[in-house]
C-alpha cells in the first residue's frame, strides 16, 4: 500500500510568470514549458529553481490570459485520443481571434515571438496575413503603422508598373 | 503602434500571394546612397558586379577599374561592403593584371561574382595572343579566383582573336556565352568549379540572350528591336507577342528585386522591398 504513490501526485506543479507590468500568473508546468523562453530559463536548474518567478519583460498582462488560454486548449487538443474534429479546433481559433483589434493582434505576435513558440506565432502571423490579404496599400500602411514617404507622382508611376495587382480588391 | 521587428513583418508577408506583394511593393522607398570610390588615374573602363550573400547578411559591390596608370590593365579590385559602409582594395590574383571587354557583364552565382577577363601577351612573330580566364570574386572571402574554362576557351583559334565570351546565371549554374562571327553557343557549368561539367546547351544564329530568367523552367530571353524571344530546354526558341507597345521598342535595362533591405543590414527597420539595379549592356 505504501508503494502506490502515483495517485497522490495528481497535483500539477505550477510556475509563476511575471508580465512586463509586474502582474503574476500561475501556470501549470507543462503549459509553461510550451514556451521556449520559459523552458530555457530552467535548463540546467530543474529542481532548485522551480519556485522562482519567471519575468517576461516583453509581454503585457493584458495578453497573458488569452495566450495561456491558447496554450492550454492546444496542448489539450494534441493530447486527446482520438484527435478532436477539425471543426472544434477551427471554432476555438476563430473565437480566439474574434474581437481582437489589429493592434492587439500585432502585440500578441510580438509576445509570441518573445516567448519563442512556433505554434502560436504561426497561427497569429497567418491571421495577420489574412487580415491584409487583398487589401489596399493605404490599409496595409495603416496596419503596420508605416508613413507614406512617396510624392503622389512617384507613387502613381510605381503603381502603373503593377497595375494588374490593384484590380478587384476587397473594401478596407 | 509599437515598433515591429522586420523579421516578423517578413514572416507575415511571406504568407501572402504574389499579387498582394506586387501591390505592396510601393509601400516604402528605402534606398542607400554609396559614395563612389576614387580611383587613381584615368579610368578607361570598369567591370561592376553586385550581390547579396545570406551567410554573412551583406550586400557587396565589386569594381574592377582598368586605368591608364595600371599599364592598361586592371591590377586591383575594389570591394564595397554595405555592412562596413566602406570600400577596400584587394590586389588582383594576377601578377600582371588583366584586361577585359569594355561592356563586361558580371554574373552572380554561388556566392561569387564572375567576370570574363583576358591577358594579352605580345607575341613578336604572330601578333597578339590572348588567354581568356573566368574569374570569380568570392564575396565571403573577398578573394579573386580563376575557374576552369570550357573547352572552347582553350582552342587554338580562340587565342588569336579578342575574346567575346560573356558570363551569365542560368538555373543556379554559371553559364558562358561564346559568340563567334557566325553563331552563338551557350555553355553551362553544371557542377560549380568542376571542369568536366561544362556542357554545350545550344547554338543559335540569333542575337545573344538579354537576360536569364531563373524560374521553374529555366529559360532565357533574347531581344532584337521589336522582337522578343524566349528559350527553354523543352520547347527551344519561340517568339513572344508584345502587343501593348506601339512602334519601335527595345529593352535598355534590367533589375532584380529583393526583400532584403539595404538599411536592415546594420539594424532592423520597418517593411521593405528594394530594387537593385543591374547594369547590362544592350
Amino acid at each position: 500500500m505504501a508503494s502506490s504513490s502515483s495517485s497522490s501526485s495528481t497535483q500539477v506543479k505550477k510556475i509563476t510568470l511575471k508580465a512586463a507590468d509586474g502582474k503574476h500568473f500561475e501556470v501549470e508546468e507543462p503549459v509553461a514549458m510550451e514556451m521556449e523562453t520559459v523552458k530555457s530559463f530552467f535548463v540546467g536548474n530543474e529542481d532548485a529553481m522551480k519556485d522562482m518567478v519567471v519575468p517576461l519583460l516583453n509581454v503585457s498582462s493584458e495578453h497573458m490570459p488569452a495566450i495561456l488560454d491558447f496554450y492550454r486548449n492546444h496542448s489539450e487538443f494534441r493530447k486527446r485520443t482520438p484527435p478532436p474534429p477539425a471543426e472544434e479546433v477551427k471554432a476555438f481559433n476563430e473565437a480566439f481571434l474574434e474581437n481582437k483589434s489589429d493592434e492587439q493582434l500585432m502585440e500578441m505576435i510580438m509576445a509570441a515571438n518573445f516567448l519563442n513558440t512556433k505554434e502560436l506565432l504561426n497561427f497569429l502571423t497567418e491571421a495577420a496575413a489574412n487580415r491584409i490579404k487583398n487589401k489596399s496599400v493605404e490599409y496595409v500602411r495603416a496596419f503596420f503603422g508605416i508613413e507614406n514617404d512617396f510624392t503622389p507622382e512617384e507613387e502613381a508611376r510605381i503603381r502603373a508598373e503593377n497595375e494588374w495587382a490593384f484590380d478587384g480588391l476587397d473594401e478596407d | 503602434m509599437s515598433y515591429i521587428p522586420s523579421d516578423l513583418i517578413e514572416d507575415i508577408l511571406s504568407r501572402l500571394p504574389v499579387k498582394d506583394l506586387c501591390r505592396f511593393s510601393p509601400t516604402t522607398k528605402e534606398c542607400e546612397t554609396i559614395q563612389e570610390e576614387i580611383v587613381q588615374g584615368h579610368v578607361i573602363c570598369e567591370l561592376i558586379g553586385f550581390g547579396y550573400v545570406e551567410s554573412i547578411d551583406d550586400y557587396k559591390i565589386v569594381k574592377l577599374p582598368w586605368t591608364e596608370t595600371g599599364g592598361s590593365r586592371s591590377e586591383e579590385v575594389k570591394v564595397y561592403s554595405l555592412k562596413n559602409r566602406k570600400w577596400k582594395s584587394i590586389t588582383s590574383y594576377f601578377d600582371s593584371g588583366f584586361g577585359f571587354e569594355g561592356h563586361g557583364i558580371s554574373a552572380y552565382v554561388n556566392g561569387a561574382i564572375h567576370f570574363v577577363v583576358y591577358y594579352r601577351e605580345d607575341n613578336k612573330n604572330e601578333g597578339n595572343e590572348y588567354q581568356t580566364v573566368i574569374v570569380a570574386f568570392d564575396l565571403v572571402e573577398d578573394k579573386l579566383k580563376a575557374l576552369p574554362p570550357p573547352d572552347f576557351m582553350l582552342t587554338e583559334a580562340y587565342r588569336y582573336c579578342e575574346p567575346s565570351a560573356e558570363v551569365g546565371h542560368l538555373g543556379g549554374c554559371l553559364c558562358v556565352l561564346n559568340q563567334t562571327d557566325s553563331r552563338i553557343e551557350l555553355w553551362i557549368m553544371k557542377e560549380y568549379g568542376v571542369a568536366a561539367s561544362w556542357t554545350k546547351l545550344f547554338i543559335t544564329d540569333e542575337l545573344p540572350p538579354l537576360c536569364y530568367l531563373n524560374n521553374n523552367q529555366t529559360h532565357l530571353v533574347i531581344v532584337q528591336p521589336n522582337k522578343l524571344m524566349v528559350w527553354d530546354s523543352e520547347d527551344g526558341l519561340k517568339q513572344v507577342e508584345v502587343t501593348c507597345i506601339d512602334g519601335h521598342w527595345k529593352i535598355e535595362n534590367l533589375y532584380m528585386e529583393s526583400l532584403v533591405s539595404p538599411n536592415s543590414i546594420i539594424m532592423p527597420s520597418s517593411t521593405k522591398k528594394m530594387k537593385r539595379q543591374k547594369t547590362n549592356s544592350c
